[in-house]
């Protein structure tokens, strides 16, 4: 028979051509003749940047270009890439610290992409970023996830990035002046790598003086505009596709400094060029996810009914605020603080550090799966500490329906 | 160097460099892209192509170690786009892929996997399936569907 009507089966579109090997991923799908980028990455995780040297990898064999800093200064692109900021408590908006395509003056993590060359061959990108001298004095590194060190960005004196809040404290402290129980829990949530199956990449090309960057994102907008702020050019001068993707999961959604390097080089050089990670580059560059450490403090009656709800939380953005990182933890965090429950009392304040790391963002759910874990776990040792079944606590204080 | 090997059945012969490797000379000098490179260090399998008949991670093999071998890759399991391998009908109602990267490497060890048990006459458990599927890596399916997959898939393949 036929199948009809709801919950049954369904055989995909794309899978005859995923079961076959007829793919078409963003390294299928390079132009003939595209030259190949390689990343020079820094090795060092904080230092102020004394000498780059890249001349040796300019004249090496096959090497057409090497982009850094400088070179893109005089091509005339800032390089600035884009972040949403918060409003911080004080009703500031968060520093707007930079974060350039290719590192200027600083390194801030290992892995910071310093420059790029192109060449006939993958190797002979690889053999070229061997021959780049980068010198820095080094500064002591910031990794805890937590306030002070010494400072990544000017406009960040103790590495806060933000400082942000919402609900009323005055009704959170009185709930708590008035409850019959206060218990606090601390809830680490550790940071993870996406390792995506497939990692990044992308290709460019001038298509009839149209730039044409192919990416293995998760949309193609963003990307478009980022691009047309960058390179102060018209939308309609820019396409970007994304062909079949090898795994998401939020860690592709975002611009890369590799897609805009790319997307530069096929515009000085006129001729098409791509790029691929590498797993190692992956593990280094890709924007991480979660990477927070919550307070929850929980006031309850004598009924063991909550009253009053609070996190605080350190949330970690790496050593750059990424293009959606402020966000995460806070605005997205918030939809589902009190999750299930019948509390109408409630406070999240959050502070944003900067550390010597790879920046962290959006990825599986995005600040929402960490607000539940941070409630579960609080549900689960509140009624552990008060000597009641954790399932009965979480029926007690279900929104009545 | 001059590198010849068969792959899917049709004699090829390309000039490369000799540091060449296998997987490099299926996806960039013949242009069959099915086969994937997920990590370059040989522990996700989504490269995995039969040489001389046996599973082999081909981002860890010299082309020229292939010469005159019989290679075959995902795009030379079908008899035609209409007439799928059964392995590859059974990933396609059982839900066996998602984002469908490591999916070429699953299906190249599955039909290994079952062409040695059924030669050896064993049966081919749910324990064992996952056992030999310890070198691919999937980060979509949670393998549940994959392992129903090849299980349902082995009951349709006679490889004897």
């Amino acid at each position: 028979m036929e199948k009809f009507g709801k919950s049954q089966s369904v055989e995909r579109r794309e899978d005859d051509r995923f079961l076959t090997g007829l793919g078409q991923y963003v390294d299928d799908t390079t132009p003939e003749g595209a030259l190949h980028g390689y990343v020079f990455r820094s090795p060092y995780a904080h230092g102020v940047i004394t000498s780059l040297d890249v001349e040796a990898a300019q004249e090496a064999e096959g090497v057409h270009l090497v982009l850094t800093a400088d070179v893109l200064d005089q091509a005339g692109v800032a390089g600035k890439m884009e972040a949403s900021l918060l409003e911080n408590q004080d009703g500031k908006t968060a520093p707007n610290t930079d974060r350039f395509l290719l590192a200027k003056d600083k390194v801030r993590f290992v892995g910071e992409p310093v420059a790029m060359v192109f060449a006939e061959s993958l190797a002979q990108a690889r053999a070229a970023v061997e021959m780049i001298w980068l010198e820095i004095d080094d500064l002591p590194v910031h990794m805890e996830v937590g306030t002070g060190g010494t400072p990544l960005h000017d406009l960040a004196p103790d590495n806060v990035a933000f400082d942000w809040a919402m609900g009323d404290l005055a009704e959170m402290e009185a709930a708590k002046s008035e409850a019959a129980h206060v218990l606090s829990f601390e809830i680490a949530d550790n940071r993870i790598i996406c390792n995506s199956m497939e990692p990044r990449g992308c290709w460019a090309n001038m298509e009839e003086g149209r730039l044409h960057l192919c990416v293995n994102g998760q949309g193609v907008w963003a990307q478009k505009e980022q691009l047309a702020n960058m390179f102060d050019l018209p939308a309609s001068e820019i396409r970007v596709t994304n062909p079949d993707v090898g795994g998401g999961f939020g860690m592709k959604a975002m611009s890369y400094p590799e897609y805009f390097l790319t997307a530069q080089a096929t515009r000085m050089l006129g001729r098409p060029v791509r790029w691929m990670s590498d797993r190692s580059e992956a593990m280094l560059s890709d924007n991480a996810g979660r990477d927070l450490t919550s307070t929850a403090t929980m006031a309850l009656n004598a009924d063991l009914k909550i009253i009053g709800y609070q996190v605080q939380t350190l949330a970690n953005m790496g050593a750059y605020s990424g293009q959606f990182a402020q966000p995460i933890q806070t605005q997205l965090f918030s939809k589902v603080l009190t999750g299930l429950y019948d509390i109408s009392v409630a406070h999240l304040q959050v502070t944003g550090v900067y550390t010597n790391t790879t920046q962290v963002d959006a990825y599986r759910g995005a600040g929402r799966p960490e607000a539940i874990y941070v409630l579960e776990r609080a549900m689960d040792y509140a009624a552990r500490a008060l000597n009641v079944d954790p399932w009965d606590f979480r029926r007690l204080n279900f929104i009545p329906c | 160097m001059k590198i010849a090997m068969i792959v899917n059945g049709k004699s090829v012969s390309r000039e490369v460099s000799d540091n060449t490797l296998l997987v490099e000379y299926i996806r960039d000098h013949l242009r069959l892209t099915g086969t994937h490179v997920g990590c370059d260090t040989s522990q996700c399998g989504a490269c995995v192509v039969h040489v001389d008949g046996q599973a082999i991670k081909s981002c860890t093999m010299l082309a020229a170690s292939a010469e005159g071998a019989a290679v075959t890759t995902v795009e030379g399991l079908a008899k035609s786009k209409d007439d799928l391998h059964p392995m590859q009908v059974a990933f396609k109602e059982n839900h066996g892929l998602q984002c469908g990267f490591c999916t070429p490497g699953m299906i190249m060890t599955a039909t290994d996997m079952v062409a040695r048990y059924q030669a050896q006459g064993k049966e081919i458990t749910e324990d064992a399936i996952r056992h030999e599927l310890e070198g691919n890596i999937c980060r979509c399916t949670g393998y549940h569907n994959i392992v129903k997959s090849i299980a349902d898939g082995a009951s349709k393949m006679t490889t004897v």
